[in-house]
C-alpha cells in the first residue's frame, strides 16, 4: 500500500525556537491516526506542514507521493471554527462550496453542479436544510458538521481534523467519530485530539508528539484504570509507553 | 468646485461616488477587522498632505503616496521582521501626523486649508474628484464582479484558502491597497480625522443584515449613500460642517440599526400566540 504521508527526520523551528524535532513517521491508505499531546507540543505545527502552509526547516516530508504544497486539493480539512468570526457573511452551502474553490473560478455565479456536489455533501452530514443559513449563527454541533462537509466535499484523498470535538457534546462527538469511521474505509483519516479515550476505538494508530513523536499501533496503547467521571461518563486512564 | 455644475446636484454626485467607494471598501474593513489599521493609515496620510503642500504640489499625490507607504511598511514591518501590528500602525499613525504639522508649519498660510484635509469640506471636492471617485468606483465593482469568491474566502478562512493554493498574501496586499486609495479620495469629503467612520458604520450596519458578502457590500453602500446625503443636506440647511454632519448621521443610522435588528430578533424569539 502506498504512503500517504512520510517524514524523515523532519525539524521545524519559529524563529530559532524549535517546535518540531526529528520527526519520522508515515502514514498508510486507509490509516485512521489519531495525534496527542499537550498543547505546545507541536500538533497543530505538524497540520500546518502537512497542508502546506508551512515549511520544514530541515528534513523530509511527503503527502500523497509529492511536497504539501501541491496536495492542497486532495486533502480535506477541518480547522476548530472558534477561532471563526461568527458575524462574517457567509452562507452554510458557500462555506461547504470553499472546498471546491480553485483560483482560476472567476466569476460571481457557481456552476449548477457545483451546488448540487456542495448540496450532497450537507446531505451526507444530515444539514441539507441549513444550506441557506448564516453560518455564524448554527451551534457548535451544526458548524462542525458544515465545516466536515466542506472538508468532504472534494471527495479528499486524507482528512485532517483539528480538535473536531472540541465544542460538542458528547451525542455529537458519537455521530462524528461513527461517521469518520465509516469514512476511513474510503480515505485517510488524521485527527488531532486530546481525547484519546473516545478515539481509541476508532483509530489503528496513535501518534504521540511532543516536539519529539513517537507512533503505536492502539493495541499497544496500555489501559491503565478505568473509573466514573463526574459527569457519569466512563473514562479510561492511559498510559503512553513512549517516554514522551 | 466647478461653478457650472449645480450645488445640490454636485455635492448628490459626490455623496453617491463616495457612498458606493465606502460601502465597498468599509465590507473589506469590518469583515477582515482592519479599522484601527485603517484609522492609522487616514491619520497618517497628513504626512504625505504636509510635504506635498511645502514642495507646492497637488496633496492629493502626498497623501496617496503617504498612505501606499504606510501599507508597504506595515506589511514589511509585521511579515518580514516580526513588528506587532498594532505597535507599527501606532508608530506610523503619529508619525504621519508629526511630519504632517511639521512641514505644514513650515508653510506660511496653509492653517485653513489643513482643516478642510483633516475635517473635510464638500465645496473644496472638485470634478477632478468625482472623476478619480467614479474610476475607483468602477475599478472595485468590476473587482468584486470577478473576484468575488476570492474576496469571500480569503476574508473568510485565510488558511483554507491558502492550502487551496490561493494567493492569500498577493490579496491582502490589495485589499490594503483597496482601503488606502478609498481612504485618500474619501478625506476630501469628511476628511481623514473622520474617514474610518464612513467607512465603517454603513458596514457594520449592513452587517447586521447580510448573509452573503455581496449583499452586505450593496447594503453598507446604499446606507453610506443615504448617510451621506442626508449629512450633507442637513449640514447645508443648517449651515453646519459637513464631514462632521455625515459621520453623526451615519452614527445614528449605525444606532437606529442596531435597535432595527434587536427587533426582529426578539419578535423571531417571541412565543406564538
Amino acid at each position: 500500500m502506498g504512503k500517504v504521508l512520510e517524514s524523515r527526520g523532519l525539524w521545524f523551528a519559529y524563529d530559532d525556537d524549535y517546535v518540531l524535532e526529528d520527526i519520522s513517521v508515515s502514514v498508510d491508505r486507509s490509516d485512521f491516526v489519531a495525534i496527542v499531546g499537550p498543547n505546545g507540543g507541536g500538533k497543530t505545527t505538524f497540520v500546518k506542514l502537512i497542508t502546506g502552509l508551512l515549511q520544514p526547516t530541515m528534513g523530509t516530508l511527503t503527502v500523497l507521493g509529492g511536497p504539501p504544497a501541491k496536495a492542497g486539493s486532495r486533502i480535506g480539512y477541518v480547522p476548530q471554527f472558534s477561532t471563526m468570526d461568527a458575524s462574517f457573511p457567509i452562507t452554510v452551502l458557500e462555506v461547504v462550496l470553499q472546498g471546491l474553490f480553485h483560483k482560476s473560478m472567476i466569476g460571481p455565479v457557481w456552476k449548477r453542479d457545483a451546488v448540487e456536489q456542495g448540496l450532497h455533501s450537507l446531505e451526507q452530514l444530515g444539514i441539507a436544510d441549513l444550506a441557506g443559513r448564516h453560518f455564524g449563527r448554527l451551534s457548535g454541533g451544526q458548524k462542525q458538521r458544515a465545516l466536515l462537509a466542506r472538508a468532504l466535499v472534494s471527495s479528499p484523498e486524507l482528512l485532517i481534523l483539528d480538535e473536531p470535538t472540541s465544542s460538542v457534546d458528547i451525542a455529537v462527538e458519537e455521530d462524528i467519530y461513527e461517521l469518520l469511521k465509516e469514512l476511513n474505509s474510503v480515505m485517510t483519516i488524521l485527527l488531532v485530539t486530546h481525547d484519546i479515550t473516545f478515539v481509541s476505538s476508532y483509530v489503528n494508530k496513535v501518534m504521540c508528539l511532543n516536539r519529539r513523536s513517537a507512533c503505536h499501533a492502539t493495541e499497544e496503547i496500555a489501559l491503565e484504570r478505568e473509573g466514573i467521571a463526574p459527569y457519569g461518563h466512563k473514562v479510561t486512564e492511559i498510559r503512553h509507553q513512549c517516554g514522551l | 468646485m466647478d461653478s457650472v455644475i449645480p450645488l445640490y446636484l454636485f455635492t448628490f454626485t459626490a455623496a453617491l461616488l463616495s457612498g458606493i467607494a465606502a460601502g465597498i471598501a468599509g465590507t473589506f474593513v469590518v469583515t477582515r477587522r482592519l479599522a484601527v489599521m485603517s484609522g492609522g493609515l487616514a491619520h497618517a496620510v497628513l504626512g504625505g498632505i504636509g510635504l506635498a503642500v511645502f514642495l507646492s504640489f497637488e496633496p492629493l499625490w502626498g497623501a496617496l503616496a503617504a498612505a501606499l507607504l504606510f501599507v508597504l511598511i506595515l506589511v514589511l514591518g509585521k511579515n518580514r521582521l516580526g513588528e506587532r501590528e498594532d505597535t507599527v500602525i501606532a508608530a506610523l499613525w503619529s508619525l504621519g501626523m508629526a511630519l504632517g504639522v511639521l512641514f505644514i508649519s513650515l508653510t506660511p498660510g496653509y492653517t485653513v486649508d489643513l482643516l478642510s484635509y483633516l475635517f473635510g469640506n464638500i465645496l473644496l471636492v472638485t470634478v477632478k474628484n468625482l472623476f478619480a471617485l467614479a474610476i475607483l468606483d468602477l475599478f472595485l465593482i468590476l473587482g468584486v464582479v470577478l473576484f468575488k469568491k476570492h474576496i469571500l474566502y480569503v476574508s473568510f478562512d485565510e488558511e483554507y484558502s491558502a492550502m487551496r493554493g490561493l494567493p492569500v498574501n498577493l490579496m491582502s496586499l490589495l485589499f490594503l491597497g483597496v482601503i488606502a486609495v478609498t481612504i485618500v479620495l474619501l478625506t476630501r469629503i469628511v476628511g481623514l480625522v473622520l474617514v474610518i467612520a464612513l467607512l465603517a458604520l454603513p458596514a457594520s450596519a449592513a452587517n447586521l443584515f447580510s448573509r452573503h458578502l455581496t449583499s452586505m457590500m450593496i447594503l453598507a453602500s446604499l446606507f453610506a449613500v443615504l448617510f451621506n446625503s442626508a449629512g450633507l443636506g442637513i449640514s447645508y440647511l443648517l449651515n453646519l460642517p459637513s464631514g462632521a454632519m455625515i459621520i453623526i448621521v451615519s452614527a445614528a443610522g449605525y444606532g437606529a440599526a442596531r435597535a432595527v435588528r434587536a427587533l426582529m430578533k426578539r419578535k423571531r424569539e417571541a412565543p406564538e400566540g
